[in-house]
C-alpha cells in the first residue's frame, strides 16, 4: 500500500528539473560571475561546488510554485510568482 | 567501567540520585577515559576538567542535602564547540575564534546546568559547522569519516566519554555522525529549541540536536531544552503538553509508519537495503502497521533549497571576517561563502517559497501516518577522509523544518555501524519518539563501545 502524495499540486505539473542545455548555460553563467569576482584560477578551484549551486539556482528558478491562496483565484502563470 | 561507559542518562541521573553511585565517581570515570584515549580520539576541543569536578561535588553535597536541580543532576555532557560556554573557550573550530572565551551560557546549556548537567568540555565541530572534515577518526575504524559537523559530539557519545552531547544540524550535521558512529541522535522541530548563543551557519537552517543512548534520553533532553526564547525569534509557543520522557513510559499502540521509497530507496547501498528489510521484518513481526510512502515531488528540490540557504546565508554571517581575513577559512567553507556571494536574490526568496511548500507537502501526505521510516545512511561510514559524508538522507527534513531522529541498530559486515532514521511532522515530536521507542524496543540492539574507545582490546 502506497501512501498518497499532493499529486494536484501545480509543483507536480511543472518539476524544475533541467534539460543538458539549461543546465550548461547555468553553469557557464554561474561560472562567469564567479570569474569575474574572484579571478579564473579561483573560479576554476571552485568548480565543482560551483556547478552544483549553479544547477540548484536553475531547477529553482524553473520550479512554478502555486500559492494555495492563489489556485483557481488568478491565473497561473501570474499566480505562480506571487509571494506568499 | 563498561557498564558506566555505556550508561544512558537516565540511568545515570536516576543512580545519581539515588545515591548508589555519585556524580564525582562518574565524572572522574568520563575524564579518565578520555585521558586513555583522547590522544587517538581527538573528540574533544577543550576540556574544563577543574570545573567539572568541581560541579560535581556540588551536586554530590545538593543530593546529600535532600536537593536535585533536575533530571540531568550530576550527568557530565559534552558540549559543540560552536555553542558558547560561558569562561569556556569556544573556538567554533576556527582560527578567528581560537581565544574566544564566551561572558555568557548559550541558552541550550544555561538550560542543560539548570537540569543539574555538569558541562565537561567542547566537542571538536567541523569549522563553523560546515563540510571541511575535522581532525577527529571515526572511533570504529580510522580509514572511515567519523560524519560531521557535530563529529565531536557523536564520537565522545559512542566511546563512553558522555551519555549525551549537544550538536547542531544545518544539513545533516547531528543525524549523519550519529549514524555513522552508532549513537542515537535527535533533530527536534525548527523552532522548539533555542539558539541564542549558537554560531550562525544558516538561520534559516540551523537547529540545535543532540546525541545520546536512547530514545528516552533523548525524550528527557527535549523536556528539558525546548521553549520559547524572546532572543531567537525563530523560537515557537508551542507547548507540546506533558513531558515527553513521561509519556514515553506510557504503554502505546503500534506506530504507523511509511516506508521512504523512491529516489532514497535507491541511492540506498545493497547491504544497507538488506538491513533495512530485517528490521521492518521484525517491525511486521511486532505488530507493526508499515507502508510504502511516495515523497511529494517537491522534496526533489529540497537539497536545492538548502545548498542555496547555506550559501548565501553564510555569506551574510562571516560578511565582516571573511573581508578580513579570507585565509583563515578552511577549504569548503571559504568556497561556500564564495559562492553565497553570487547567488541571486531571486534564487533565495524562490529557495523560501520551495521550503514553504515541501514543509506543507510532507504534512499532508504523512497525516495517517505517526513517522517515516528510512536507513540511517547510504551505507556505512565510507572510506573517504576528504569528506564528513553525503547529506542527502537528512538536508530535505532539516530544510523543511521536521524533528527526525537516528537509532543504532546493527554492524554491517565491515563492522561499522548501521541504523535507521524516522522523520516525524513538524511540531509533533513526541509521536515521533514515541514511534522511535517502538523501533528501538522491536529492534532491541544492544550498542557496544567502538574498538578505539577500548585500547586495550586495539
Amino acid at each position: 500500500m502506497t501512501a498518497s502524495s499532493n499529486r494536484t499540486d501545480e509543483t507536480m505539473k511543472h518539476p524544475g528539473d533541467l534539460t543538458e542545455e539549461e543546465r550548461n548555460t547555468a553553469q557557464d553563467r554561474f561560472l562567469a560571475a564567479a570569474i569575474e569576482a574572484w579571478g579564473k584560477d579561483r573560479a576554476a578551484s571552485i568548480e565543482l561546488a560551483l556547478n552544483e549551486t549553479a544547477a540548484a539556482i536553475a531547477r529553482l528558478g524553473k520550479l512554478a510554485l502555486l500559492e494555495r491562496r492563489c489556485a483557481g483565484v488568478l491565473p497561473a502563470r501570474d499566480a505562480s510568482r506571487l509571494q506568499s | 567501567m563498561t557498564d558506566l561507559a555505556l550508561a544512558s542518562v537516565t540511568r545515570l541521573a536516576q543512580l545519581i540520585r539515588e545515591g548508589e553511585i555519585s556524580s564525582l565517581e562518574v565524572t572522574r570515570t568520563a575524564l579518565e577515559r578520555i585521558k586513555r584515549t583522547e590522544a587517538e580520539l581527538q573528540a574533544w576541543e577543550t576540556l574544563a576538567s577543574e570545573d567539572a569536578i568541581a560541579q560535581a561535588r556540588s551536586a554530590d553535597a545538593e543530593v546529600a542535602s535532600g536537593s536535585v536541580l533536575g533530571p540531568l543532576h550530576g550527568v557530565p555532557v559534552g558540549i559543540k564547540d560552536i555553542i558558547s560556554t560561558q569562561g569556556i573557550r569556544t573556538s567554533m573550530g576556527s582560527p578567528i575564534y581560537a581565544d574566544n572565551i564566551p561572558t555568557q551560557d548559550a541558552a541550550v546549556v544555561a538550560r542543560l546546568k539548570g537540569a543539574g548537567a555538569i558541562v565537561l568540555g567542547k566537542t571538536v565541530t567541523t569549522q563553523f559547522a560546515t563540510s571541511d572534515p575535522p581532525r577527529t577518526p571515526n572511533p570504529w575504524n580510522p580509514a572511515c569519516t567519523p560524519g560531521g559537523s557535530s563529529t565531536g559530539s557523536a564520537v565522545a557519545v559512542a566511546s563512553g566519554h558522555v551519555p549525551m552531547a549537544l550538536g547542531t544540524q544545518t544539513g545533516g550535521s547531528v543525524n549523519r555522525p550519529a549514524t555513522y558512529n552508532g549513537v542515537t541522535g535527535f533533530k527536534p522541530t525548527y523552532g522548539l529549541v533555542s539558539r541564542r548563543g549558537v554560531y550562525p551557519l544558516s538561520w534559516t537552517l540551523d537547529t540545535v540536536g543532540w546525541m545520546a543512548r536512547t530514545v528516552l534520553d533523548a525524550a528527557v533532553l527535549l523536556d528539558v531544552l525546548r521553549g520559547h526564547d524572546p532572543a531567537d525569534p525563530s523560537t515557537v509557543r508551542s507547548d507540546q503538553g506533558r513531558s515527553s520522557a513521561a509519556s514515553l513510559s506510557d504503554p502505546a499502540e503500534p506506530p504507523r509508519l511509511g516506508i521512504v521509497s523512491g529516489d532514497i530507496e535507491m541511492a540506498t547501498s545493497t547491504e544497507m537495503q538488506a538491513h533495512m528489510f530485517e528490521v521492518i521484518e521484525l517491525l511486521r513481526q511486532g505488530g507493526q502497521w508499515v507502508e510504502l510512502f511516495d515523497l511529494p515531488i517537491s522534496y526533489l528540490y529540497s537539497r536545492d533549497a538548502n545548498n542555496v540557504f547555506q550559501a548565501v546565508e553564510m555569506a551574510e554571517v562571516h560578511r565582516a571576517n571573511f573581508a578580513e581575513r579570507p585565509d583563515d577559512f578552511a577549504p569548503k567553507a571559504r568556497a561556500k561563502i564564495e559562492i553565497g556571494q553570487l547567488v541571486p536574490a531571486t534564487a533565495y526568496a524562490q529557495a523560501h517559497r520551495l521550503r514553504r511548500q515541501f514543509r506543507r507537502d510532507m504534512d499532508e501526505s504523512m497525516a495517517s501516518l505517526d513517522a517515516l521510516i528510512m536507513p540511517g545512511a547510504i551505507g556505512p561510514a565510507p572510506s573517504d577522509l576528504t569528506t564528513t559524508g553525503d547529506p542527502a538522507f537528512y538536508a530535505p527534513w532539516t530544510t523543511a523544518g521536521l524533528p527526525t531522529i537516528s537509532i543504532p541498530t546493527g554492524l554491517s559486515r565491515s563492522g561499522m555501524p548501521i541504523g535507521v532514521q524516522l522523520i516525524g511532522r513538524g511540531h509533533d515530536d513526541l509521536r515521533l519518539l514515541h514511534a522511535a521507542r517502538w523501533v528501538e524496543e522491536q529492534v532491541a540492539y544492544q550498542p557496544v563501545l567502538p574498538p578505539m574507545a577500548e585500547p586495550s582490546r586495539s
